[in-house]
């Protein structure tokens, strides 16, 4: 079984990628790992009751995102450290992940788009990189997801 | 009816994104756009002639994708051009491109490294971009 690793980071490029994903992955073919990274540039410094509620404040983006992909199998990882493309390439090694799919931001977003950068020249994994709601040309949508993901 | 691009450079790792294209896409709704882009860095300023010899060495490589992809409508294009990434990005937007598949990094030993084509492309290009391994 393939693993593919989707990173939830905001929701108009969250909504990109869980459609590319319904529509080029069947959910028989695929184990998902959903994963959020939190930046913690002063990890030393953070109380444990402060990760704790900066997790809490993830779990209904999670839970949103997980009732549109509801067929399919998901794992849910929170990870927090002062790098983000640092934590996440150690955890596409460990977890040995097949394919990575992004989706890119704006051009001001820098923070975002050097995370992608990163992943793109480090990882030795298939990446996908999409571009904002910008491929329906490419598949040809189920419409019931369509709605879902419209309501999302 | 999808449109790939498919950028080479020649190398055997980049002939490998073929594969991927036969495994993953339908040879009924697919055509493919190979591109070789012929760096110039001295572009307008050279007349040795040595751009033609690189182009002719290429062209033997594209000759090689006939095989892997027989069964795809395909068309190849050798372009020359100062910045081989900004021409990828503008060739793609150009025509309409749906998706691009490329390797990660072509060059072998510490250049395997950089791949700053990939990065570039997929950072500017309006479509999706796959990059293979």
């Amino acid at each position: 079984m393939k693993k593919v690793l989707l990173f939830i980071t905001k929701p108009e490029l969250d909504k990109t990628s869980v459609e590319f994903l319904i529509n080029n992955y069947s959910s028989k073919e695929v184990e998902l790992e959903l994963v959020t990274i939190l930046n913690d540039n002063y990890s030393y410094v953070m109380s444990q009751i402060d990760k704790k509620e900066l997790i809490k404040n993830t779990m209904p983006v999670f839970n949103k995102v997980c009732s549109i992909l509801k067929d399919y199998k998901i794992n849910k990882h929170v990870l927090i450290g002062a790098n983000s493309a640092k934590e996440a390439m150690y955890f596409i090694k460990e977890n040995n992940i097949n394919d990575i799919i992004l989706t890119k931001p704006n051009k001001y977003d820098i923070s975002h788009n050097v995370f992608i950068s990163y992943l793109v020249r480090h990882s030795d994994r298939t990446v996908f990189v999409l571009p904002k709601n910008n491929f329906n040309n490419f598949v040809e949508g189920d419409a019931e997801y369509e709605k879902n993901i419209i309501a999302y | 009816m999808k449109k790939i691009l498919l950028p080479i450079d020649g190398t055997n790792k980049s002939l490998e994104s073929c594969k991927y294209i036969v495994e993953n896409f339908n040879t009924d709704n697919t055509k493919i756009y190979v591109l070789n882009v012929n760096e110039d860095f001295y572009h307008g300023f050279s007349n040795t002639g040595e751009s033609e010899k690189a182009n002719k060495n290429v062209l033997k490589a594209i000759d090689n994708t006939d095989n892997e992809l027989k069964n795809f409508d395909v068309e190849k294009t050798v372009v020359t051009s100062k910045s081989a990434k900004e021409e990828i990005v503008s060739f793609a937007f150009e025509n309409n491109i749906d998706t691009i598949v490329m390797a990660r990094a072509t060059k072998e030993g510490i250049k395997k490294i950089s791949g700053s084509v990939s990065k570039y492309v997929s950072k500017f290009a309006h479509c999706p971009v796959i990059i293979l391994p």
